[in-house]
């Protein structure tokens, strides 16, 4: 399966997911069957998922329980955000499965995504690391040669480290930059595309399309 | 014509610091191994990068002959690599594979090439299997290992490294060092690490403050006990017997 398949099977399957009317039942468990059968097919490990799935509940129970931050009466409330947990589950449950060993920029360069776009999310995704890093190290070194612990102190400190970090991830990402030219970069991020969108994927794209549209013609 | 580097009167200022290469006039022959040694700020890494034409000094510089301008660039990138200091620099892409790949992915290779390139190549710097392991979660060690992957997975002719042994642990060093020395192309090497330079290079340009102040043979030069306390630099414990 290439990659841009499984962006291309996530998208359908949320869609789907997200526009279920709340409390059809049949629908819900339609879409968990699609899952079970996936992960079957895919020959997952299911503790490896479930371990998964347990870091992200937290979310969505939060997110579920927000359902009641407006009142429109108990029952209504209770469904509402019941249907919200099953979406968000069934949601997360899909995107476990199909991104379970994704190369993403692969497959967004399948889709053909506009390079540029694809560029600069990678770049920026390495951006952020670097600076996460120069932070960390600043704040190691500031944390060696200061003793005190008094908050206003710590904030004075905060803001002249900022502007440090400004100026110092501006010359990293430049230093990045040169190691980047000399290896011949010329403003495309280039990718070892895995497999090609082939037959096979075509196939599989339809059937699944064809699937999802037909359970929700029959139970909507 | 086996010159493959030829500077002649070059000069490079930075904004805020006039001077950091003072008139430089070198040549280097083709199966030289050669080190630039001097003291900190001595302007090894503003040399090395403008022969790489990252920065762009006053003055003339060939690289196998051919003039260094902007449309020449990429041919002279394809043939001579450059290590640079800090790893963390040189490794940014998701994984070790990426990164590898990232180089012979610009210059055009096929698929099935790249994939073997790679594979040979971090069986080469001793990280097989490490494929898709995440570059920040390396040791400096290795890291250093991977950045060098980077660049000899090009097969460059020359390879200049920047500070390769820096701040790496003493079992780690031996092992930059015995790695280099097996690399067959020709390697320019700036450092102070005076040990490493006996080791892998036949000549030495020794630099201080922006100008060449010797050239010549290693030992010649590393035992000039009078020029390197003049330059800031202490001759090798080896050879001050
Ligand atoms: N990006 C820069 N901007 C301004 N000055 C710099 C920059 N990089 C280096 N310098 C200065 O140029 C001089 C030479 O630096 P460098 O070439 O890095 O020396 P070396 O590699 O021999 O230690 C130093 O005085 C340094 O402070
Ligand atoms: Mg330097």
């Amino acid at each position: 399966m290439s990659d841009g398949t499984k962006i291309l099977l996530f998208i359908i399957f949320v869609v789907s997911a997200v526009l279920i009317q709340e409390g059809n039942f049949y629908l819900y468990i339609s879409h968990f069957l699609i899952i079970v059968i996936s992960v079957f097919y895919l020959r997952m490990k299911f503790f490896a998922l479930l371990n998964r799935i347990i870091l992200g509940l937290p979310f969505i129970l939060i997110f579920s329980a927000s359902a009641f931050l407006s009142y429109r009466g108990f029952q209504e409330n209770l469904l509402i955000s019941l249907s919200i947990l099953i979406k968000y589950s069934l949601v997360l449950l899909w995107g476990l499965i199909i991104f379970s060993d994704i190369r993403i920029y692969q497959g967004l360069k399948q889709l053909h995504v506009p390079s540029i776009f694809i560029s600069i999310t990678t770049l920026m995704e390495r951006f952020i690391f670097i600076f996460k890093c120069e932070i960390q190290r600043i704040i190691r070194a500031v944390g060696i040669r200061s003793f005190q612990k008094r908050r206003f102190f710590k904030t004075t400190l905060a803001k002249s480290i900022s502007s440090v970090m400004l100026i110092r991830g501006f010359e990293r990402s430049q230093r990045v930059y040169n190691t980047m030219t000399v290896r011949g970069f010329d403003g495309e991020v280039r990718f070892l595309l895995g497999e090609k969108f082939g037959f096979y994927d075509i196939i599989l794209l339809i059937i699944f399309a064809a699937v999802i549209l037909s359970i929700n013609l029959i139970f909507w | 014509m086996d010159d493959i580097i030829y500077i002649k009167n070059l000069s490079f200022d930075y904004p805020d610091k006039n001077k950091v290469l003072n008139h430089i006039n070198l040549t280097i022959k083709a199966g030289e191994d050669v080190a630039f040694i001097g003291r900190n700020g001595a302007g090894k890494s503003t040399l090395l990068l403008n022969i790489i034409g990252i920065l762009d000094g006053v003055g003339e510089i060939e690289i196998f002959g051919i003039k260094m301008k902007r449309g020449n660039l990429s041919e002279i990138r394809r043939r001579i690599g450059f290590v640079f200091q800090n790893p963390d620099d040189q490794l940014f892409m998701p994984t070790i594979f990426d990164d590898v790949s990232f180089g012979p992915l610009n210059f055009g290779f096929s698929k099935d090439e790249i994939e073997k390139k790679v594979k040979n190549v971090l069986k080469i710097v001793g990280l097989e299997g490490y494929d898709f392991r995440k570059p920040h979660h390396l040791s400096l060690g290795e890291k250093k290992r991977a950045a060098i992957a980077t660049i000899l997975v090009l097969e460059p002719e020359v390879i200049i490294f920047d500070e390769p042994t820096l701040a790496l642990d003493p079992g780690g060093r031996k092992n930059i060092i015995r790695f280099i020395k097996s690399i067959k192309s020709t390697k320019i090497i700036a450092t102070h690490d005076l040990e490493m330079v006996l080791e892998l290079c036949n000549r030495v340009i020794l630099m201080d403050d922006g100008k060449i102040v010797a050239d010549g043979n290693t030992k010649e030069i590393l035992a000039d006990g009078k020029l390197m306390n003049d330059t800031g630099m202490d001759v090798p414990s080896s050879l001050s017997v």
